[in-house]
């Protein structure tokens, strides 16, 4: 079964952000909580590290580097086992 | 090909539970309180609302200089609020804090600098909640040194002022103010006698080992007794730019050179800022009682 990894920042008055990077690429295992990508807001005070929402396999990559990405946006998508 | 990214892997954090801070935001809101963690854009931002605390901003929303590093707004200000001592206080209040830290806009439109509403605030914080720690971090009032008193008579436990960066950067970080003025006002606060002095400046602005430590000694010969370093990040392109991302190891190194050098206490580090965890600051520091002769638990 697939699950969305979506972007939802803890604090939705934060400026835009943007994907820096991705630290797994598709087809590696993941656990819950393992740290999937990278993003930065726009206003270069923040990083945040995405984590997977649950084990499985990183299946694909929906929003590619330094796409600009906004809360609820869909990330990337696990096959969760 | 990944680009590489803006920020180094140290001054990444993890994302957060949004439901963590809406507590916080709703009393915010509820009293109509800026707060100087969301109007620098602090990066602990999400953390601290996470654990119950924000760093209040009275005088408004707009001051009154406009420095390099800063994304408060430089405008004309209104007029202070009158009823913000006490809604300060009702917040305080409702978070449960034990711990209060007040900050604000530079008001050099103010006869006083606006001493005499950071004196109401931390009385009607001192009614409100007698036992919890107040902490003030003040502009420098113009060199004002009656402002200053003005503040310390009101018993905060910290009074807190920021040297921000070293002197040779003032004019282009820190335009209108003036290093050697703000040392006059953590001087004469540390000569008080009635309050814990303490300090911060920010690194990465493009300053030398050898002015950090010019700037940590003139703190200490002033009577600064807690002094924090942390990583500047500039809130928006039109700001200065961070000259180089200090790794955490300077930072710590920093801070053993610190305690070297006689500060009671020093926190240094990549997220380091002037207000972080300061209860657990003042808690290792300890309580000065003597002005008002109490003790409390």
């Amino acid at each position: 079964m697939l699950k969305d990894v979506v972007f939802q920042p803890t604090d939705t008055d934060a400026t835009e952000f943007t994907v820096s990077y991705w630290k797994l690429d598709p087809g590696d295992a993941v656990s819950e909580g393992s740290e999937l990508l990278v993003v930065e807001s726009v206003d270069e005070k923040t990083a945040l590290v995405v984590p997977s929402p649950c084990a499985g396999v990183l299946a694909e990559i929906v929003t590619g580097e330094e796409r600009t990405i906004s809360p609820g946006d869909v990330l990337g998508r696990i096959d969760a086992q | 090909m990944s680009r590489d990214p803006r920020l180094p892997a140290w001054l990444t954090k993890p994302l957060g539970d949004p439901a963590s801070i809406s507590e916080v935001r709703a009393v915010l809101a509820a009293h109509r309180l800026n707060t100087v963690c969301d109007e620098a854009k602090c990066p602990n931002r999400a953390e601290c609302f996470g654990r119950g605390t924000a760093t209040f901003m009275i005088l408004g929303d707009r001051c009154t200089r406009n420095c390099g590093f800063c994304s408060v707004a430089s405008a004309t200000p209104a007029d202070p609020d009158p009823s913000e001592p006490d809604s300060v206080a009702a917040a305080a209040a409702d978070l449960g804090l034990e711990f209060v830290v007040v900050t604000s806009v530079t008001r050099d439109d103010l006869p006083d600098g606006g001493a005499s509403h950071f004196a109401r605030t931390v009385g009607a914080i001192r009614s409100a909640l007698p036992r919890a720690g107040v902490e003030v971090l003040v502009p420098d009032f113009g060199g004002d040194r009656r402002a200053v008193d003005t503040v310390l008579a009101a018993g905060p436990d910290v009074f807190g002022h920021n040297v921000e960066t070293v002197a040779r950067l003032y004019p282009v970080a820190r335009a209108g103010a003036d290093y050697r003025r703000s040392l006059d006002v953590l001087a004469h606060a540390a000569a008080s006698g009635s309050a814990r002095v303490k300090s911060a400046i920010m690194l990465g602005l493009g300053e030398t080992n050898t002015e950090i430590e010019t700037t940590l000694s003139d703190l200490a010969a002033a009577g600064v007794e807690i002094v924090y370093l942390g990583q500047y990040l500039r809130p928006s392109p039109s700001h200065l730019p961070v000259e180089r991302f200090v790794p955490p190891e300077e930072f710590e190194a920093w801070g053993s050179r610190c305690e070297g050098m006689g500060f009671a206490w020093a926190s240094a580090g990549p997220f380091v800022r002037s207000s972080y965890e300061a209860d657990r600051a003042f808690a290792r520091v300890g309580e000065r009682s003597v002005d008002r002769g109490e003790q409390r638990a």
